[in-house]
């Protein structure tokens, strides 16, 4: 078989356009050399059941051919504090913080550390392998001791700890001492005593919370032993400071006041969108976060009194490291590409190959905005593809196969990601410390965005490609992030856009941008299920990642903490667009209901379809014609994620159901958000909520919404050669949607609702 | 926060149950009767240490049974030499192994 996972690589922008230099880095197992070409992806789909795999190259960018190399990834969130003098000079200094581990695997891991790997000169505090507090120290010249309190701290616990050490030979302390008090079970403990360790003056290291420095033979600085858990708090201050008066500076929001007795102060509640990291002490000690930690997140103090860290930021002065955390591969570039400036727009790869191999490394060519070549935008749902980028929910959750209520297929690719945890995680996933992955970054292989066997979204989306080009209807590609960035004025550029079947993912801006685009008389085709549900977050401070917070309700694979589910990227309420009174209803007239994994079916015209002003929808197909009996995911269009219509909800007064799901059969399960006390009667055999609703609304000035809510639907487009009546309806209706005339939709709606909700 | 955890699967399997194993295995897609599901839903639950999947072998067209390490990120270790070349197939004979690991018996139909 031939492998994807002996070259994998990234694209430096993930999304361009024409013109634009894009930089690929790759790394190669035991290749020597390799080819790659830069092709447009038709259909990435390799399933003989559809189209196929068909790409074409792309002739006019020069073959390159390459000497394979091997690049490391190294993960692990940290803070380095670059300008280190004031910390380098302090070696009898006395450190002290709040923590809160959260993953005690008999794993050292450091809190703090100003180290040199080579010379073995410096120190590191952190939890040894037992999980106590501990310190290593060394002078450089062979004499090294390691100290630790032999006493583990609590996991998920908050605890205080201290390390005093006096540098020039003196004595030693360590404590900690856990926040509450546990009879029977040790919830403090000391070390004290003489290292015989005389520091001098320290190396010319960054200073690094939660992680410490190694070279890579290259000389590249990065972070091993990174700690898992939240650090809140961190102090440095000289070792004469008294107890009392360290747990206060602790404590304290103004270090100034302790005058010459502190050296450095950090506060993770400032600039918590951004990298940065502010010492609030009188050295200025400012520091970077590197691999994107958890920020916005609860501290030791954090009293339940708000949920948003923007109104209580001193109670959300506590950041969250990963071991596992990955923001950036830092790759060096292995050749350079210059698009073609007419290039058209579209899904992209670079495909490289070598003996027994094949790797499509994907990237994005936007339309300009400015220069549209069609009048259909196709929206490459790129905040998806990063939401599920990598995934390992089928191997790392439990319920996964209840879910899909068979068991897990495993690809080649999906087996590299379970060894290979360094090319970091999904929004699905949970870190090796049980949380749930807050971020998801482009500056990585994505081994789930690309041809192969995972289809949940990306794969899935380009079936609406090779329909449109089999159709030879002409089409731009634009994703996600240039609606984000750019808005209306990208999108009003185009008589018709086509999200296609999983846009889950939207921030504020985007929503705003494609209701607008609505309400000004764009006409907009939801061809897609589970959409515009999870509120995202995006963030100039970091380019090449999103954010999500699951919140407590949704379907979820993981749940957040209590307090956290405010975005750090914008500090906006995160979680479900439906809980911020945006139900994906308001948009498209159907939201998210319930998934269907076991298999998908198919839909039966409303009363409603038969109206005359919805005549042009249903040209060719019967007034008693199962809509969509086949399909590629399921047997079925209407499956996988299904939406249905709700006026409660949000669904416009006047938009119109016009087809609506049959047989669903037990496979269909409320999603989490639909009930809300327990029931047994959540399958599609009892529960008459589990259903997908086709529907069609007019907008003001001409505009027009139809949506199809099902993930299935744009895979059985390519059934039975193309000529089939999922495919028919999405010509018809794309076709009259083209025509400018504006669409008249009488106001009849078939009030299909449940009332008062399913509470008594 | 919520956690999974396999003791939110505790319906008992019982040797004497034939019934529903061949019920499975002549409609190893379903629907399923009542019982069918409860044992389905106990099978599949976990716990991941252990847990069986599929391996694609070839796509499309060959699979082989795995188990998942006892580690998060271990190596998928092939059960048998077993290669598959239908999907039902391979599911039928994951629901005989996890007979046997429940019951303690082999499953003989």
């Amino acid at each position: 078989m031939t492998s994807a996972t002996r070259v994998l690589g990234y694209v430096d922008p993930l999304m361009c356009g024409g013109g634009d230099h894009v930089a690929v880095k790759l790394s190669c197992e035991d290749i020597p050399s390799y080819r790659a070409e830069i092709v447009r992806l038709i259909c990435a789909d390799p399933d003989p059941r559809g189209p196929g795999l068909r790409y074409e190259t792309i002739d006019t960018v020069a073959r390159v051919t390459g000497v394979g190399r091997r690049q490391a990834i190294h993960p692990g969130s940290f803070v380095r504090v670059d300008d280190s003098g004031a910390l380098r000079r302090a070696t009898r200094f006395a450190f002290a913080a709040m923590v809160f581990p959260t993953l005690l695997d008999g794993r050292a891991q450091t809190i703090a550390s100003l180290w040199d790997p080579a010379t073995r000169h410096g120190y590191a505090i952190g939890l040894d392998e037992a999980g106590a507090l501990a310190l290593r120290i060394g002078d450089g010249n062979g004499t090294l001791a390691s100290l630790s309190t032999a006493t583990p701290l609590l996991a998920r616990t908050w605890s205080f700890i201290t390390v005093r050490v006096d540098g020039d030979g003196g004595r030693i302390e360590l404590t900690h001492a856990c926040r509450a008090e546990f009879p029977g079970i040790a919830t403090m403990a000391s070390w004290e005593g003489l290292a015989g360790v005389k520091l001098g003056e320290l190396p010319a290291m960054p200073f690094m919370l939660a992680a410490e420095p190694a070279r890579e033979k290259s000389g590249r600085l990065f972070a091993v032993h990174a700690f898992n858990g939240k650090i809140d708090r961190p102090r440095i201050a000289d070792v004469s400071i008294a107890a009392e008066r360290l747990r206060a500076l602790v404590e304290s929001d103004d270090a100034l006041a302790f005058g010459d007795e502190v050296i450095a102060a950090w506060d993770f509640a400032v600039d918590i969108p951004t990298t940065r990291i502010h010492d609030c002490g009188p050295n200025a000690l400012r520091g970077t976060s590197v691999n994107c930690p958890a920020r916005g997140v609860t501290g030791h103090n954090w009293d339940g009194s708000s949920e948003d860290w923007r109104a209580a930021p001193k109670q959300y002065g506590a950041i969250h490291f990963h071991s596992d955390d990955l923001y950036d591969c830092g790759w060096e570039t292995d050749f350079e590409v210059t698009l073609p400036q007419a290039l058209r727009s579209g899904f992209y790869a670079v495909r490289v190959t070598a003996p027994g191999c094949e790797t499509f490394v994907p990237f994005f060519v936007s339309a300009r905005s400015g220069a549209p070549a069609a009048p259909v935008a196709v929206v490459a749902a790129t905040a998806t593809y990063l939401a599920y980028a990598n995934t390992h929910v089928k191997f790392d959750s439990l319920n996964s196969e209840n879910l899909f209520e068979s068991v897990m297929q495993v690809s080649e690719q999906e087996a590299y990601l379970n060894e290979h945890r360094e090319l970091g995680y999904s929004t699905y996933d949970i870190h090796a410390d049980g949380s749930g992955v807050f971020y998801s970054s482009w500056l990585r292989p994505l081994l789930t965005a690309q041809p192969g066997l995972y289809t949940f979204n990306y794969v899935n989306d380009t079936h609406l490609l090779a329909w449109l080009e089999t159709l030879g209807q002409s089409y731009d590609v634009i994703t996600d992030h240039d609606i984000h960035r750019h808005g209306l004025t990208l999108l009003s550029q185009y008589r018709v856009v086509i999200t296609v079947s999983h846009p889950e993912y939207f921030s504020t801006a985007m929503w705003d941008a494609l209701f607008a685009y609505q309400q000004n008389g764009g006409r907009h085709m939801y061809l897609g299920g589970n959409g515009f549900y999870w509120r995202t977050g995006f963030s100039d401070a970091f380019p090449a990642a999103i954010e999500m917070r699951r919140g407590i309700t949704g379907v979820r694979t993981w749940e957040g903490e209590p307090g956290e589910s405010q975005l750090g990227f914008t500090g906006e309420p995160g979680g479900l667009w439906r809980s911020v009174g945006r139900a994906p209803q308001q948009l498209c007239g159907v939201g998210f209901s319930a998934t269907i994994f076991n298999r998908s079916t198919y839909y039966r015209r409303t009363a409603q379809s038969r109206r005359e002003d919805l005549a042009f929808i249903f040209a060719g197909v019967g007034e008693d014609e199962r809509i969509g009996d086949f399909g590629l995911r399921g047997g079925g269009a209407a499956g996988l994620e299904i939406d249905r219509w709700d006026h409660v909800l949000g669904s416009p007064p006047n938009s119109v159901v016009v087809a609506t799901t049959e047989a669903v059969g037990i496979g269909g399960l409320l999603s989490v958000e639909e009930f809300i006390t327990t029931t047994r009667a959540l399958d599609a055999e009892q529960n008459g909520k589990v259903r997908a609703d086709i529907c069609i609304f007019a907008t003001p000035r001409g505009g027009a919404v139809f949506s199809v809510g099902s993930i299935a639907w744009p895979t059985s487009l390519p059934h039975n050669g193309g000529d089939n009546n999922v495919a028919r309806i999405t010509a018809n209706v794309l076709r009259r949607f083209l025509d400018p005339a504006a669409l008249v939709v009488a106001q009849a709606p078939e009030a299909r609702g449940e009332g008062g909700g399913d509470v008594g | 926060m919520q956690t999974y955890d396999p003791a939110m699967s505790i319906w008992p399997v019982s040797a004497d149950r034939l019934d529903l194993a061949r019920e499975f295995k002549a409609n190893v897609r379903g629907p399923y009767s009542e019982d069918l599901r409860r044992l389905l839903y106990r099978m599949r639950t976990g716990p991941l240490a252990g847990k069986y999947v599929l391996l694609v072998i070839e796509p499309y067209r060959q699979w082989a049974i795995g188990r998942l390490g006892s580690h998060r990120g271990d190596p998928i270790a092939r059960v048998d030499n077993r290669v598959f070349t239908s999907l039902d197939g391979a599911e039928w004979a994951v629901f005989e192994l996890r007979w046997r690991d429940l019951t303690g018996q082999v499953l003989e139909l």
